[in-house]
């Protein structure tokens, strides 16, 4: 059961998005470590995060309220910065602008390593307890 | 790197807290509730238990009360044998039989 639900948080969340745009750019002759640094880790974490929230709100309706306002903290906390800081450093690449790959490597493997985290504490608040 | 770092140690922050939220919120997932088919089922059981219970207090004590009859009858016949009166329970309790003495 656990592992049902921690398939979906490291394929959709994490493999998927970080794979699909590494791909993308190895077609255009690109660097695939360049998903990487353009700040994509921090669009794995927002993904990753996502993903454990759908988890836990679609399997427990049995706290539907709590299960609700426990995703609706990750999503402020943790979705939110994930997805500002991709798309500010997406924009930053997109303008030409400079911008730190050093924020883009270690704050994205920061909060990936925190939302990957969150989202299997919330799989495992799915399963049932023995 | 320095924001880098800080970014990182934001998010883990965040983590945390979000993870002691849930914990507090949502908890283990709970036994389902039994049928109520069960329940009643098992309401019937313990009543019909307790009537069985209840039954056999009620024959122990019966029993009780017999043997404490059948006493008083021996009583009454050695009574009326070493002094018969000449009333009709008394001739009647003088010629039983008493079961046991032969």
């Amino acid at each position: 059961m656990m592992l049902v639900g921690v398939i979906p948080v490291v394929l959709v969340g994490v493999v998927l998005p970080l794979g699909l745009i590494a791909g993308f750019l190895a077609l255009d002759e690109g660097s695939p470590m360049e998903a990487v640094t353009h700040g994509e880790l921090f669009l794995t974490a927002g993904n990753a995060a996502v993903t454990g929230c759908v988890a836990l709100v679609s399997a427990r309706h049995d706290r539907l309220i709590n299960a609700t306002i426990a995703s609706f903290v990750v999503l402020l906390g943790i979705v939110l910065p994930c997805y500002g800081a991709w798309a500010f450093l997406a924009v930053q690449e997109l303008q030409d602008r400079a911008y730190s790959e050093a924020l883009a490597v270690i704050g994205g493997a920061g909060m990936t390593i925190a939302a990957v985290s969150v989202a299997l504490v919330f799989v495992r608040l799915t399963c049932r307890s023995k | 790197v320095l924001a880098g770092i800080l970014i990182a140690l934001l998010g883990l922050a965040a983590a945390c807290v979000a993870i002691v939220i849930a914990q507090r919120l949502v908890g283990p997932v709970e036994a389902p509730p039994r049928p109520r088919a069960e329940n009643d089922l098992e309401n019937e059981i313990e009543t019909l238990r307790l009537m069985v219970l209840q039954l056999r207090l009620e024959l122990t004590q019966a029993e009780r009360s017999s043997v404490s009859r059948d006493l008083e009858l021996r009583r009454d016949i050695g009574s009326a044998r070493r002094n018969p009166v000449g009333d009709e329970r008394s001739l009647v309790l003088a010629q039983a039989p008493l079961a046991g003495t032969g």
